[in-house]
């Protein structure tokens, strides 16, 4: 059996949907930061496949800067649960309501 | 030039009859990393969730040595294994007390079998799409010339560094300002002065515990007269501007302690 980028793309498919059941379900705000994470992953993941299939480097390229802006993001994201945090001594999403227009 | 490196070029190579290590590997760390990601959407402890993502990035980088790309390979364990499961960590040791996370839990998310279909059907919708673009193998496709300089190695920092001050140069410079614009911003959103603590407090209508306790000490010892008038107005104003639990308790709070007098000041 040879491993076909198909079936790392299929993986890459997989974590990303388990990525978006994590943030679609789950209130506490820290674990949908998580699952964003492995959403942004599993996008990682089928970019360096093309790489691999495509035996060129911008796949890879794209993989590494969607990993800068991810590590930003969660710096961004961590510093405001944490304020969060102080403020209502909450993190429910679903309590979270003040941009609701 | 055969290093640790290109394994993923010595495993794939076409001539070598074993070639279903491969495969082995591939379907353990797929499994790995799909029991990874699997656990932090399902742990009920965010700090179980945070490990568990641990394991779902190491088996993300096992894959991508699979797949040449071992530069991605060693950021991705040292930028997220590490480092950002490390951040993850401490903020929920920071945040302490997880009793109220974990009774959070209890209760079911407000879209939550609404959510389990949206991303059962968004599998389904991709892997239709996967499957039915057909997508060549990789011995099929064969090697095209590399977009590197030839001494370089798939993958590698030489090959992934040219890359990116050539043809990605100006992404590469933008990127570090994204970086330190998130720097800042971390900086920002983390600062915990009594200035920027109170203006955020007084745009969001939402008091601490400390200050709640620190008007009610002066409404206590202020004589009755105008003060008090004027924080009770202001108490009032904010009691009506948003209706969260600790509103509540600051209503609850001066009924009870009015009828101690000045003793009350005294307790914690």
């Amino acid at each position: 059996v040879s491993v076909d980028p198909t079936l790392y793309v299929l993986l890459s498919t997989a974590l990303f949907a388990i990525g978006l059941a994590g943030v679609l379900t789950r209130r506490n705000a820290l674990v949908v930061l998580l699952s964003i994470e492995i959403m942004l992953n599993a996008a990682n993941l089928a970019l360096v496949a093309f790489s691999r299939l495509h035996q060129n480097h911008d796949g890879q390229a794209a993989a590494v800067f969607a990993m800068a802006v991810a590590a930003s993001e969660v710096v961004v994201g961590l510093g405001i649960v944490v304020a969060l945090s102080n403020l209502r001594r909450s993190l429910d999403t679903d309590e979270l309501s003040e941009l609701n227009g | 030039m055969t290093d640790l490196l290109a394994i993923g070029t010595i495993l794939n190579a076409p001539d070598i009859p074993a070639s279903w290590i491969v495969g082995l590997l591939f379907a353990v760390f797929a499994l790995l990393s799909l029991a990874g990601a699997f656990a932090v959407v399902l742990a009920r402890d965010p700090f179980h969730s945070a490990l568990a993502l641990i394991v779902n990035f190491a088996g993300l980088g096992a894959m991508f040595l699979l797949l040449d790309a071992a530069f991605v390979a060693i950021s991705q364990i040292i930028v997220y294994a590490s480092a950002v499961v490390v951040l993850f960590l401490f903020v929920i040791a920071y945040l302490g007390d997880r009793r109220e996370l974990l009774h959070m839990q209890l209760r079911a998310a407000a879209a939550g079998p609404a959510g389990v279909v949206v991303s059962i059907a968004m599998f389904l919708t991709l892997s239709i799409g996967v499957v039915a673009a057909n997508i060549p193998s990789f011995r099929k496709l064969g090697v095209e010339p590399s977009d590197v300089l030839p001494e370089f190695h798939f993958g590698s920092p030489q090959a992934l560094g040219q890359t990116f001050l050539t043809k990605y140069l100006l992404e590469f410079e933008a990127i570090s300002i994204v970086l330190l614009v998130a720097a800042i911003g971390g900086i920002v959103l983390g600062l915990t002065g009594r200035a920027r603590h109170k203006r955020l407090q007084s745009e969001l209508g939402v008091l601490s515990a400390d200050e709640h306790k620190r008007r009610f000490r002066a409404r206590l010892d202020a004589p009755r007269a105008g003060t008090n008038v004027r924080e009770e107005g202001h108490a009032a104003l904010h009691g009506q501007g948003s209706g969260g639990a600790m509103d509540t308790r600051a209503e609850v709070v001066p009924i009870g302690g009015n009828g101690n007098g000045h003793n009350d000041g005294a307790d914690s």
